[in-house]
């Protein structure tokens, strides 16, 4: 049976509403899941930590694929705003190349020129004259690093040299590899140029700048240098996290959550954990708390009306809404998949039974195949929800990455941190495993 | 366009009829509701099957003053061009959707080439992946074989979570109201003659698995043990016999010769269990090995048996060609045993194309070269081949004739399978004869046979065709008991002949609720 004209209509404003795309709070469909009672917050705590410490800090925020890293920031903002921060955005990317190795001197020189023209941006400070790209050429006159020697003419785009042309990179980092003290100096000081430059338009009365440095975690590489790249972000951080520490300013670096693995005695990463639908014990008990956070999200984009055309009842509790909640893994994107796939399907108004099965056996079918090897550590996973990696080399570190990135593993943190595997993947892996197991028992047999 | 290209077109869109295709009913309902920047990833099985969507989907979005527009990819240096050819694209306002298709089935000469062409194009789109969502207010389509998906989620993870639908494309259904049993030649590449008793093969096997310096003999006792179970027809000990034996001869170094011989017999016997898709696995690793060491036997085996896989998920024309490049390799060798096998197959997918005079042709060469080298096994498949022929040019006598000859000789040799399918078909012979009561018997009777040799796409055949015997005869609830008998069976195998039966199960069902 087809959908009449005006259903159609209910079904095109639904899906529109189940766009999957960054949204900002204050957005009609942004609800924060994060916030609600018994639902584990980093931003809050992110940003309790910028309320305590005086002037300045160091804080890394991280979330694997699709946990909605960019909104959460934005809800960080805002709530500092609120507070009366005033609080800068910059995106890595504008200014460095993803696929290329990263050094301190680059890093500092775009964490300065990224500053300098959020300012600019925001109509913040008088500093436009002498914009950092600006003062940066002086720099490396006055230090007779002279321009030509490093590839750049008189009048060329600065930014667009740092990203797109390696060997300008390269060879700006040789010139300034014994000169880091000075261009960190350099860079503090107009920091500190910026932030006065700041009070003195706004006032002394605001308790302090922010600057949210993300997409840094998109720093990896390409298939052909992935490794090196990778050792170069490790390196920033394992031996110049000092360095990157700005006077007077709270920096907020998105960093890769492989950091966490790789470098486990790096300062505390605040790590965006998937939305906890049931409790660390063997019989995965329901954990209220998350279904009600997920509920609130459907029925948000859904609204109360359209739920129960939808559905057929009222919400927010509703049978077959549940059945995708339950398999959703507490991950807001692959509910929206998983609704998105729902509503393709569905050729007849409320919802039925099948279309919902027909869905869920669609999306799971976008986690397979599973290697055997995959299977057995995911099994392992399933069974002492830890990470059970192996070792922290960059393989096993890698992999694991793999699995979360793509939500075969799902990260959490209430107090203590756990993991678990997708619901999604539960059956198939034990099945993977019990087959392989019963090949050993025969082969030994 | 010629009319080669028009039939081929016709062909195409027959085999897949995407308007009846739920996943195709998806992309397009994407189509109409979506507004904005959308990812799809759109998953088919060969070149074929992209260009069918491509043009079913121009249509529509032509219906709506949209048009499609293509990034061509026709080499993988273009493919790894992809990236910088995204960004620079600026659509004209019309545009509906961008797509990008480069499919290799991972059976393709140069799929390794492809595949790593996809992985370094996507893991330069993937850092990329927030600029093309501001750049791009429209649909990206990216279009390629069904391990393109796998190559996405690991090599792109980012564009990977902003998916808005993955939809797979697989051929729809032969649309045959019931169901026969063509009978398949078989492509052979014996590693030993006979097979002779499988439970002392496998008792000798026994001795040796505590044995270290001995997987290879032992691997050859349970091929041996796979051999004798097939000419049991116990299907499925054979198939665990092949698969022991494969992963030891694998595990221990095996010549490839001798791991070829377990390919190709894990490929037929999945074949046969009606496990397709293993069995085109096998087939592929057959003929890589095979080309590989330079056998021509071996790899014009593996070709007849990559030919039946795509024959059983109703790619036909697939199908043909793979028959084709098995004949050359067969009759250039002079293997008139395989040569029979490639005819006999040719004829079974014209049949399949409603080619039923040609499709005699090639059953009337296959008969003649069994008969001169004295294959009765041949000799009785092309025999019950020549029936369905002939019973589907309306002539339900002359098929009778040609079944039970085939059923003579299959009770003589003890082919337990072709005993089956003769009796099923002779059912749908006495069916197209009117006969009320016989084809219930000669059903029954196939059912009881492929229960007993545990294969279950012919109880799912016999169990169907049984079912529309019990529904002319007005017994809807033994009928849709059948039906759900042979659907459970035809799911379990991941037989796409499962559709039709869930389709017309819910036309009974709507019609016994109005009753």
């Amino acid at each position: 049976m087809a959908l009449t004209p005006d259903e159609r209509q209910f079904q095109k404003r639904l899906f529109r509403r189940l766009a999957d795309k960054p949204l900002e709070p204050g957005d009609k469909f942004y609800q924060p899941i994060y916030e609600q009672a018994g639902v584990e917050d980093p931003v809050a705590l992110m940003r309790v930590l910028i309320e305590l410490t005086a002037t300045e800090s160091i804080q890394m925020f991280s979330g694997f694929r699709g946990s909605g890293k960019t909104t959460e920031l934005f809800r960080l903002k805002k709530s500092l705003e609120d507070q009366g921060y005033v609080v800068l955005y910059g995106d890595a990317l504008e200014y460095l190349n993803p696929a290329q190795e990263i050094d301190i001197s680059n890093l500092l020189i775009v964490l300065a020129g990224t500053f300098s023209d959020a300012l600019e941006a925001q109509g913040l400070g008088n500093i436009g004259k002498d914009a950092y790209w600006t003062r940066l050429t002086n720099y490396l006159t006055k230090t007779k690093v002279e321009l030509d020697e490093v590839g750049l003419k008189a009048g060329a785009d600065f930014k667009l040299k740092l990203k797109t042309a390696p060997t300008f990179r390269q060879k700006l980092q040789e010139r300034l590899a014994n000169r880091i003290g000075e261009l960190k100096r350099d860079v503090d000081r107009f920091f500190e140029d910026g932030v006065k430059a700041i009070q003195a338009k706004r006032g002394a009365k605001f308790p302090g700048v922010v600057f949210l440095f993300d997409q840094m975690e998109q720093i990896r590489g390409s298939l052909s240098n992935e490794e090196s790249v990778i050792h170069s972000v490790e390196r920033l951080f394992s031996q110049h996290l000092k360095l990157m520490e700005i006077p007077y300013v709270h920096m907020v670096y998105t960093v890769p959550p492989w950091l966490k693995f790789a470098l486990p005695g790096l300062a505390r990463i605040q790590i965006l954990p998937s939305v906890r639908q049931w409790k660390n014990d063997p019989k995965r008990t329901e954990y209220l708390a998350g279904w009600t956070a997920l509920r609130s999200l459907v029925n948000r984009r859904f609204g109360d009306a359209d739920f129960q055309r939808f559905f057929g009842i009222p919400g927010p509790e509703h049978p077959l809404a549940d059945r995708l909640i339950a398999v959703c893994g507490g991950h807001f994107r692959d509910l929206l998949l998983l609704l998105r796939e729902t509503l393709l399907r569905v050729q007849t108004l409320p919802v039925t039974q099948e279309v919902i099965q027909s869905a869920i056996v669609a999306v799971r079918s976008n986690y397979m195949p599973i290697a055997i090897d995959d299977a057995k550590w995911l099994d392992q996973i399933d069974r002492v929800r830890e990470a059970a990696l192996p070792s922290t080399g960059q393989d096993h570190v890698n992999r694991l990455t793999r699995f979360l990135d793509t939500h075969f593993v799902l990260y959490f943190a209430n107090g203590k941190e756990w993991y678990d595997i997708h619901p999604l993947i539960r059956e198939e892996v034990a099945a993977i495993v019990k087959r392989e197991a019963a090949k050993t028992l025969q082969a030994k047999a | 366009m010629s009319s080669e290209a028009q039939l081929r077109w016709e062909d195409l869109a027959r085999r897949y009829d995407l308007p009846s295709q739920p996943e195709w009913q998806k992309l397009v309902t994407l189509f109409d509701l979506a507004e904005g920047f959308s990812l799809i990833v759109l998953l088919v099985l060969d070149a074929d099957a992209a260009a069918l969507c491509r043009r079913e989907l121009e249509k529509h979005l032509q219906r709506e003053g949209n048009q499609l527009v293509p990034i061509e990819l026709p080499t993988p240096g273009d493919l790894r061009q992809l990236p910088t050819r995204l960004l620079a694209v600026q659509p004209p306002p019309d545009t509906g959707c961008l797509w990008m298709s480069a499919v290799e089935p991972d059976y393709g000469n140069d799929y390794s080439e492809w595949r790593e062409a996809w992985r370094e194009a996507l893991a330069r789109l993937n850092s990329q992946r927030n600029p093309i969502r501001r750049q791009f207010d429209l649909s990206l389509v990216f279009v390629g074989a069904p391990w393109l998906q796998e190559v996405m989620r690991d090599t792109a993870p980012d564009l990977w979570s902003v998916r808005t639908l993955v939809v797979r494309i697989e051929p729809a259904l032969r649309p045959a109201p019931e169901r026969q049993v063509p009978k398949a030649g078989r492509f052979e590449f014996t590693e030993e003659p006979g097979g002779g008793d499988p439970v002392y093969a496998l008792q000798e096997a026994e001795k040796l698995r505590s044995s270290p310096g001995k997987e290879l003999a032992l691997a050859r006792l349970l091929h041996r043990a796979g051999h004798g179970f097939a000419g049991r027809n116990d299907w499925h000990a054979a198939e665990k016999s092949f698969t022991d034996a494969l992963e030891l001869k694998q595990r221990a170094g095996a010549p490839p010769t001798s791991v070829l011989a377990t390919l190709l017999e894990l490929a037929w016997v999945c074949h046969v269990v009606g496990k397709t898709r293993r069995s085109m696995n096998h087939a592929q690793e057959a003929l890589r090995i095979a080309r590989e060491i330079s056998n021509r036997r071996g790899e014009g085996a593996a070709l007849g048996n990559l030919g039946l896989a795509y024959a059983d998920l109703g790619d036909v024309r697939k199908a043909i060609e793979f028959y084709e490049q098995a004949l050359i390799i067969d009759r250039e060798i002079g293997d008139r045993r395989g040569e029979g096998a490639a005819l006999g197959s040719l004829g079974n997918a014209y049949a399949d194309l409603g080619d039923a005079r040609k499709a005699i042709e090639f059953y009337e060469q296959a008969l003649a070269i069994d008969r001169e080298i004295g294959d009765r096994h041949g000799e009785g498949t092309a025999l019950g081949n020549l029936g369905i022929a002939y019973k589907n040019l309306g002539d339900a006598r002359k098929a009778i004739e040609f079944f039970e000859r085939a059923l003579v000789i299959a009770r003589e040799i003890g082919n337990r399978r072709g005993e089956g399918n003769a009796l099923g078909n002779l059912g749908l012979a006495y069916t197209a004869l009117g006969d009320a009561r016989k084809p219930f018997e000669l059903f029954e009777q196939a059912l009881v046979i492929y229960r007993e040799i545990g294969d279950g796409r012919g109880e799912g055949t016999a169990l169907w065709n049984s079912a529309g015997e019990f529904w002319k005869r007005g017994d809807r609830a033994q009928a849709i008991a059948r039906a759900e008998a042979a659907l459970r069976l035809y799911e379990a195998i991941g037989d796409p002949w499962a559709a039709k039966v869930r389709a017309q199960l819910a036309e009974w069902r709507k019609a016994g609720a109005g009753s």
